[in-house]
């Protein structure tokens, strides 16, 4: 079904492309041209993880409830048979779990990789947790990306004006904070990138959220058995630092009646290598170590 | 938890991911109009729908009410001032006053495409080129801050 649909998409694609002639827009030309190039970066890579889908190496016997709690989790109080949500479980040579979040040509697939390597590890399951979350956060309208999107965005400001005259500074900038709330040239230019950085670490927080809410202690083993205890070099911004997700997880637990393992907190390292340089700027990291969202 | 509802067939479409294309759609539909020929105008409606939830009536940035997606009004700022079509204004309120407008005249064009070209040809092909710019510039804001994972040391991309 995934294929059908990829199918359909790349055909009205190329007819859209024919459709053209010596006295179409040139400029217009150009850039369904330039779309249809990302199309083939972004879709490709996706014949070749359904391919995968297929392979005898891929546990399959975890297809069905994956699949039911996806149903439940993006469709709740709907009739298991009249439910649209699809699942396509594969593998990749790669080291963790990974989603293809809401694909815009593939409505409703949830679309799991799981590591070859671990295939036969039951610890992958619970993390399966937070890719559903993934595929949920930006589902629905008001979707939860739409939800949250004011007070992450109120939560930068308030840190930008907490630290007015260092993020002047940083920016070379001479605007009043009044002036800095209504210029949209700022932020494009200046607190942009964090807002977005901030965005994408509230989405893996609640994933964190999602899986432990699911698996409950489960997680927290398959998330250190897959990640403790950290990496050495310096981490990807759009996740929180590593401490920081142990600490949220940890306070998280208490919530959902979960109790972690004693001394779990000391099987990740103390604190994360810093950003590299291009994106220190973008750091708004509070002197406080919990995500306050 | 978000509710119910028609499952995935909303969801992308009303997101501002896909905007460029949306944006592209609309300029190819309007200059088919612009050389006589018959088409739908599906794409235009959509942009004008989008623009419409995306870029609510703020009072400045901090305003709890949602951007949805900020790329969004981060690319049409700059639309705004490449496309000529105001003055160079940072604000919000002469940003969010521009995009309906807009918006406005995306819904003229779509209720009755005829009238609108026998109308202003020439406002036509202004339009035409706010989406084509806008569809350029929302696919250049729409790109992560930074790769989702960091590149395998050993491999490099073509």
């Amino acid at each position: 079904m995934a294929l059908d649909k990829l199918i359909q998409f790349f055909s009205a694609r190329l007819a859209t492309l024919n459709s053209f002639d010596a006295s179409s827009d040139q400029g217009v030309v150009r850039q369904t041209c330039a779309l249809d190039l990302k199309h083939q970066f972004t879709y490709l890579p996706l014949f070749g993880f359904i391919l995968r889908s297929t392979n005898v190496r891929n546990a399959f016997e975890v297809f069905r409830p994956l699949l039911r709690l996806a149903g439940d989790i993006r469709e709740p109080g709907v009739a298991k048979n009249a439910r649209k949500t699809e699942l396509v479980l594969s593998s990749e040579w790669d080291y963790s779990p990974f989603v293809y979040r809401e694909m815009p040509e593939l409505p409703g697939f949830v679309m799991i990789g799981i590591p070859s390597p671990e295939s036969a590890n039951p610890l992958l399951v619970p993390l399966a947790g937070h890719e559903l979350g993934h595929s949920i956060w930006r589902k629905d309208t008001p979707s939860l990306q739409a939800t949250w999107e004011p007070r992450i965005r109120m939560a930068v400001i308030a840190e930008i004006i907490a630290r007015w005259a260092a993020f002047q500074a940083a920016f070379n900038l001479t605007m009043t904070q009044a002036q800095f709330l209504t210029n949209v040239g700022t932020m494009r230019a200046t607190w942009f990138p964090s807002l977005s950085l901030a965005q994408r670490q509230v989405e893996e927080t609640f994933c964190d959220f999602l899986g432990l809410c699911i698996f409950g202690w489960s997680y927290l083993e398959a998330f250190s058995y897959l990640l403790s205890p950290g990496q050495p070099s310096a981490r990807p911004t759009t996740y929180p630092p590593m401490p920081d997700r142990i600490d949220n997880l940890i306070t998280a637990s208490g919530s959902y009646g979960v109790t972690p393992s004693p001394g779990y907190r000391d099987r990740f390292n103390p604190s994360a290598p810093s950003p590299c340089p291009r994106l220190r700027r973008c750091s708004l990291r509070s002197q406080t170590p919990h995500a306050s969202a | 938890m978000p509710l119910n509802g028609d499952l995935g067939a909303i969801s992308s479409t009303r997101l501002g991911h896909d905007l460029p294309s949306v944006a592209c759609q609309a300029a190819m539909e309007l200059d088919n109009l612009i050389l006589g020929r018959n088409s739908s105008l599906r794409g235009v409606a959509e942009l004008s729908n989008r623009l419409t939830e995306e870029v609510p009536d703020v009072p400045d940035l901090n305003s709890p009410l949602s951007l949805v997606d900020p790329s969004t009004v981060v690319a049409l700022h700059g639309t705004l001032q490449e496309a000529c079509i105001t003055g160079p204004s940072d604000n919000i309120t002469d940003l969010t006053r521009r995009a309906g407008e807009i918006v406005q005249r995306l819904k003229t064009v779509s209720a009755d495409p005829q009238a609108a070209r026998s109308a202003d040809l020439e406002g036509l092909r202004k339009l035409k080129d706010f989406c084509l710019i806008l569809s350029r510039r929302a696919a250049a804001a729409s790109g992560d801050p930074e790769e989702a994972r960091p590149p395998h040391p050993y491999r490099r991309q073509g």
